[in-house]
């Protein structure tokens, strides 16, 4: 069981000529099996926060412990093993790899932690099965829909059953009907599978579906 | 390494995917520059490897031996070939003399010549420099009476034939301010063609019984060896001179032909240097190509990055691609090298014909009425080159070195290139998009 603990979090950037401060000494606590919804206007640091949490941004000042790695403590190799095996990452845009059809882009993530590609591959097969694509799985990405790249990339970060899901606006570049399908993926999946979700949007219809909603302003987080 | 095999499919991947795109122009571009150094390389280096080692085997075989032991004699003495052909390696011993003369036709001017004065039958000696010296008329042996073996040049140079008579120059008298020149009457009974112009310019073989006539005494017997390995030359020199003492000088190949095979070498190392430069243009292509590749490739590096992999791994992955780069281009300069040089000759012969039909094609055309008809081309034509076709020697060592060396710098390239990896921060590559 996963969960989140961030103490003192600061993130501020440099743009040359002023200092942005981002993030004002954010605290945090996600316990295990719990779908939290991160809401707020844009530029308020949702994307920024989850890529502190995966460890892909530097942190300015603070602490993030996840399944109690200190992750910004950790050196290359284990954060590289951190990302792939501790956390499943969503984003805005599907991001999948041209050069290789859905099932390889599913299999990839646990291909890289050493699996064998025949158990790997097994393994994304029986996922995209359960999202109803088992006809587009030999597909290149550019033959899939929108809708059907975001849900091959949501069964993407559940590869290697992460304990955390991180998801940026996973439906905010899709049609309405895309977007329900999508997301009672998501949420279907988290559910089956026991995940924590950390999710960010600007839907707010959405924060009815988490345990918690929360809410950044000015850097600084609110409860709702 | 546990997670090699994804990088290896990967790689694979992005190379093979390479061909169905745009992004082949800079792959084919890279692997056709590889091809062509290579090619060069080993063309060059296999001609050139002719040229040096047909030289090498005319001057050991004839002229330096591989070792050579210098007596104050001034008659060989068949104790010492005796003794010198028992030691373990010696293969051959041939006593010698060398004798700086006049040779004079019978309608010639004098001309300088080097008289060997070997023993009657060089055969029992010496076979490998009776094969060497690759008679084209006449005998080997030396039996009659003043009978001399000329090189085919110097025989033109004379117009003189086989059995022609010719002229020595013999220096007779007490002391030197008494020597006198006087004609020596030999005749012709062989020419030879070493193929090493200067032989067979101003060489000749002479009976060694009836050639102290020629010599001004200053000349002493020499004794020519062939060893079994000539590599192993300073060993048997120790060994010789164990058995003959100081009172016998000993010179081995390498330092009779120091200043000559150096030359050789310099040639060699400036030639390859100068083809090598193809390498750099091409490794510098191959970086510009493959950081042009990993800026295109910049969101699925960070996509990579994000899902787990290290980054180490993925400069890896372009790693791999540019060492394939440079195996196949490699691989094709290689093949295409190698049957460059093994038909070398027949490629200029092909030349010499296509010429010869588009020079005749022309006469043909623009004068018609003329009526002369076109004289064949050859490239290697015996009227203006002293060879008519080019020795070709494939040292395959040397083959490997061209080979490593071509994969090597496309991997260098690869890896300088795959350097701009740890400047892109996954975080940011992936916002911009």
């Amino acid at each position: 069981m996963s969960n989140i603990v961030i103490e003192n979090l600061y993130k501020s950037y440099n743009t040359g000529t002023e200092k942005l401060l981002i993030l004002k000494n954010l605290n945090l606590t996600v316990e295990p099996n719990t779908r939290v919804i991160l809401t707020g206007s844009s530029g308020s640091g949702k994307s920024t926060l989850l890529n502190l949490i995966s460890g892909m941004d530097n942190i300015s000042r603070g602490k993030i412990l996840v399944d109690n790695y200190n992750v910004h403590q950790l050196d290359e190799n284990t954060l590289s093993s951190f990302r792939a095996l501790s956390i499943g990452l969503i984003f805005q845009f599907h991001y999948l790899l041209k050069d290789f059809t859905a099932l390889e882009n599913v299999m990839m993530p646990a291909y890289m932690t050493g699996m064998p590609k025949a158990a790997a591959l097994a393994k994304a097969e029986e996922l995209i099965v359960e999202v109803g694509l088992e006809a587009r799985m030999n597909h290149l990405p550019s033959q899939l829909s929108g809708g059907e790249k975001q849900r091959i990339a949501v069964v993407r970060s559940m590869i290697n059953n992460p304990g955390i899901i991180l998801a940026d606006e996973p439906t905010g570049n899709l049609d309405e009907a895309n977007s329900i399908k999508v997301e009672e993926i998501l949420f279907e999946l988290v559910n089956n599978h026991g995940k924590t979700l950390l999710l960010v949007t600007h839907d707010n219809s959405l924060a009815t579906r988490g345990d918690r909603h929360l809410k950044l302003e000015n850097g600084i987080l609110v409860e709702l | 390494m546990k997670n090699i095999r994804w990088i290896f499919f990967t790689s694979f991947r992005y190379l093979r995917n390479r061909k169905a795109t745009r992004r082949v122009g800079p792959a084919a571009l890279s692997i056709a520059g590889i091809s062509i150094g290579v090619m060069a390389l080993v063309s060059v280096l296999g001609i050139m490897n002719g040229f040096q080692l047909g030289f090498i085997e005319d001057i050991i075989n004839i002229n330096s031996f591989h070792i050579r032991v210098y007596s104050n004699k001034i008659q060989p003495d068949s104790n010492i070939v005796n003794l010198l052909k028992n030691i373990k390696g010696i293969k051959s011993v041939l006593p010698f003399m060398d004798i700086q003369t006049l040779i004079k036709g019978a309608y010639s001017d004098y001309e300088a010549v080097n008289i060997r004065a070997i023993p009657e039958n060089l055969m029992d000696y010496d076979t490998d420099m009776a094969n060497q010296l690759n008679l084209q008329s006449g005998n080997i042996e030396l039996t009659a009476s003043y009978s001399i073996i000329i090189g085919t040049q110097l025989a033109a140079r004379l117009g003189s034939n086989l059995n022609d008579n010719i002229s020595l120059v013999s220096m007779a008298g007490s002391g030197f301010k008494n020597l006198k020149p006087s004609d020596k009457k030999f005749y012709v009974t062989g020419l030879f063609q070493s193929g090493y112009y200067n032989f067979d310019r101003s060489m000749g073989f002479t009976n060694i019984n009836t050639s102290r006539s020629l010599a001004s005494g200053k000349e002493k017997v020499i004794y020519g060896i062939k060893l079994e390995n000539q590599y192993r030359d300073r060993e048997v020199a120790l060994l010789i001179k164990e058995q003959l003492g100081d009172e016998y000088e000993i010179v081995s190949w390498r330092d009779f032909n120091s200043s000559f095979f150096g030359a050789l070498r310099t040639e060699k190392i400036a030639m390859m240097l100068v083809i090598g430069l193809i390498f750099i243009v091409v490794g510098v292509n191959i970086k510009h190509s493959l950081e042009r590749s990993l800026v295109e490739k910049k969101d699925e590096i960070a996509i990579l990055i994000s899902l787990g992999a290290n980054p180490v791994s993925v400069k890896i992955i372009f790693i791999i691609e540019g060492f394939l780069i440079g195996f196949s281009g490699a691989v094709i300069g290689l093949i295409l090298g190698l049957l460059i040089t093994e038909n070398i000759n027949s490629i200029f012969s092909w030349i010499s014909s296509l010429i010869t039909y588009i020079v005749s094609v022309f006469r043909l055309i623009f004068i018609p009425l003329k009526g002369s008809s076109t004289n064949a081309v050859s490239i290697f034509s015996s009227d203006n080159f002293y060879i008519t076709e080019l020795p070709v020697k494939i040292i395959y060592s040397e083959v490997l070195l061209v080979f490593l060396f071509a994969v090597l710098t496309s991997t260098l390239a690869a890896y300088s290139a795959s350097g701009i990896i740890s400047r892109y921060k996954p975080s940011e590559v992936l916002r911009n998009e």
